[in-house]
């Protein structure tokens, strides 16, 4: 135990070394210390404090309408069944990257079970455990699955998701009527577009980054054309070009529900962003990783699909991230063409003079949930940067 | 082993010329012919085209001018002949060209899969093989930049040679190689020289030249100066040029 690095005093009292050491070992450092404690003081007396007094009735209140807008309460299991299939398949990824639960899965679980014994109806009350018992259910069946199996399981999942979710939240007569898109609301309506946009920004966009680089003058011009077209006008403008101009257009009974006309204003939007960030990534690829493939005579698709995408994707997964968050707050600006998302929800419930004292609570309520999105995301994104060795592996 | 008396012609240029640019002429009308089983070493100062010269066999570059055919195949714009050329040669470039996502295995195995549409035990079993054979078979699950240069590129000799080719080209393989790792890349080129495959060896390792080649080609500003068995071209070399040349390299 003879640290030549660390100081007898250090090894003896190592919590005295240490605040001394970072508290208080000169004088300015002191002063720091006294300072960063007065606003640390001011901080928890004058913010902190008064959230637990503050009245979140009108966050109870409207708790259904946040979440799901006016989304029938008859049909609300559906949105649960898509929570399921999503808790199912987060289950199976979470043992995908690891073999014990992760410390967020338990995390998970606590908050599901304080949802689960709140005074909600029973069906949300079950709804919880279910959830629950999938998300751990799911982390073991993973397991008795071989590796190979399991990634196609997930990959195929994740990309079933969002088909799953519309077809159930939408449905198609008999045991799912149809509900119209104007009544989906909410952080459903927000999640749905957002998980749109970036499931299919990435795929559009990467067919517009290879058209770019094409060697076939139309496919390359028409490419240029789009993204430029695109990324020269602020995603105001392309939804409300949606929202006024496209009806007007096309032959009366032609034009798509606002809904469709929003979501495919925000996709394409993305879609271009997404499409000069891959086109980056693409650029830093060497020519020399094209040469060794044509050499062992891979065609090149095959060259595009084994050589290159996985190591573009690999390294631009910070880069993919950085879109996917700015993707899922950008979607709040559907609220300006009247659709009731998160934003327009809240905006909504606080011009109702019922609830003018409330305003700060949804916003703080709202700005949460916005957080704990973007950041689950940036979490997931470092779990799978370790998973891919990004970091590790790839060197140059 | 029976030696056949005529020798069978694998890769024939007729008055190759290449062109970068319009002005910029690289190869100036290539003639030479190259037989099977026999290992060629080419050398010549830098710029003088020897890259490009190895890359249009494999087509990684195209020719302007002339005529090059591959075991009787014409190489022209017909994708069928160039994927024909292609499935014959093997490359192994000068800064190893591995696939850096990959394991060593998945490497090695992934054209064989998708192109020979080997099945996944079939091309594991193989590449396993053939890393034991370039003495990395340790390795084997390893990512590339875990492994010391000497070991990339015999990994990628062992990529090269899971496609069954006739023909292995080899751009300047151990320049980028530490000293003590040469070797044992050469090593492994030797002992593909001697189960008789179809070497073309760009490389400065003149020694290599001497003890395994069949003919070593020189070449100047575009141009094949000298052909000349290795005993002959280090001995007596015919042109100046070639005399200047080595005398500049043998004076290190
Ligand atoms: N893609 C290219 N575009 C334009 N010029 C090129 C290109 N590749 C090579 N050159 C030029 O062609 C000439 C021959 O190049 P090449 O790479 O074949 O030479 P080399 O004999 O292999 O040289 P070294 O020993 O340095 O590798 C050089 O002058 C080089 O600058
Ligand atoms: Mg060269």
């Amino acid at each position: 135990m003879n640290n030549p690095f660390k100081t007898p005093m250090e090894v003896k009292h190592p919590l005295y070394y240490w605040i001394h050491k970072n508290l208080f070992s000169t004088v300015g450092n002191t002063l720091l210390t006294l300072f960063s404690c007065y606003l640390l003081y001011l901080l928890a007396t004058k913010s902190l404090l008064p959230l637990f007094s503050w009245d979140w009735t009108v966050i109870q209140a409207n708790l259904k309408l946040i979440l799901t807008g006016s989304y029938p309460n008859e049909q609300l299991w559906r949105v649960h069944l898509c929570l399921w299939y999503a808790a199912f398949f987060f289950g199976m990824t979470f043992r995908f990257s690891r073999k014990t639960p992760p410390r967020i899965m338990y995390l998970l679980g606590i908050v599901l079970i304080f949802f689960a014994s709140c005074k909600f109806e029973t069906l949300h009350r079950l709804s919880m455990l279910c959830i629950l018992f999938l998300l751990f259910g799911s982390f073991f069946i993973a397991s008795k699955l071989k590796k190979e199996r399991l990634s196609l399981i997930i990959i195929f999942g994740w990309i079933l998701l969002l088909p799953f979710c519309f077809g159930v939240i939408r449905g198609f007569g008999g045991p799912l009527p149809i509900v119209k898109t104007n009544l989906w609301g909410g952080l459903l309506l927000s999640l749905l577009v957002s998980l749109t946009s970036i499931f299919l920004s990435l795929p559009i966009g990467l067919l517009l980054a290879l058209g770019r680089r094409s060697k076939m003058k139309i496919v390359k011009s028409v490419c240029i054309f789009l993204i430029e077209l695109i990324r020269g006008v602020p995603l105001i403008t392309i939804l409300f070009i949606g929202y006024l101009i496209l009806p007007m257009a096309l032959p009366k009974g032609w034009a798509p529900s606002v809904f469709i006309r929003a979501l495919s204003g925000v996709v394409l939007f993305h879609s271009a962003y997404m499409a000069e960030a891959l086109r980056g990534g693409l650029q830093g690829i060497s020519k020399t990783q094209y040469e060794a493939a044509t050499s062992l005579n891979l065609s090149p698709q095959k060259t595009m699909i084994f050589i290159i995408l996985p190591q573009v994707l690999k390294r631009m997964i910070p880069v993919l991230v950085n879109s996917f968050t700015s993707a899922l707050k950008d979607t709040s600006l559907i609220s300006i063409i009247g659709m009731l998302d998160l934003i327009g929800i809240s905006t909504s419930i606080v011009s109702n003079p019922k609830y003018l004292t409330g305003s700060a609570q949804v916003l703080f309520f709202e700005g949460s949930l916005y957080f704990v999105l973007c950041y689950s995301i940036s979490k997931a994104s470092v779990v799978l940067e370790k998973k891919l060795g990004v970091t590790t592996k790839i060197k140059k | 082993m029976e030696h056949t008396t005529t020798k069978k012609e694998l890769i024939v240029f007729k008055d190759v010329h290449k062109w970068y640019t319009p002005e910029f002429e690289v190869l100036k009308g290539m003639n030479h012919t190259f037989y099977k089983g026999e290992v060629s070493v080419i050398i010549g100062p830098s710029g003088s085209g020897k890259s490009t010269f190895i890359r249009t066999i494999n087509a990684l570059e195209e020719y302007q001018q002339g005529e090059i055919t591959v075991d009787g195949i014409p190489l022209d714009h017909n994708l069928k002949n160039i994927n024909a050329i292609r499935s014959k040669i093997g490359m192994v470039f000068q800064q190893f060209n591995l696939f850096p996502h990959l394991t060593v295995l998945h490497n090695i195995t992934l054209a064989p899969i998708w192109i020979l549409k080997k099945s996944k035990e079939e091309a594991e079993n193989q590449a396993m093989e053939l890393l034991e054979r370039v003495g990395v078979k340790a390795q084997a699950l390893k990512y590339p930049n875990q492994l010391s240069g000497g070991e990339q590129q015999r990994v990628a000799i062992a990529r090269s040679l899971a496609m069954n080719p006739e023909i292995m080209l080899f751009d300047e393989p151990t320049s980028a190689l530490d000293p003590e790792m040469i070797k044992e890349v050469l090593d492994v080129m030797s002992e593909l020289a001697d189960n008789n495959m179809t070497l073309i060896v760009v490389t400065h390792e003149l020694g290599f030249a001497k003890a395994v080649a069949d003919h070593v080609l020189f070449f100047d500003g575009g141009k094949i100066v000298e052909t000349a068995p290795p005993q002959e071209f280090f001995s007596a070399p015919k042109s100046d040029r070639t005399k200047l040349f080595l005398s500049q390299i043998l004076s290190h």
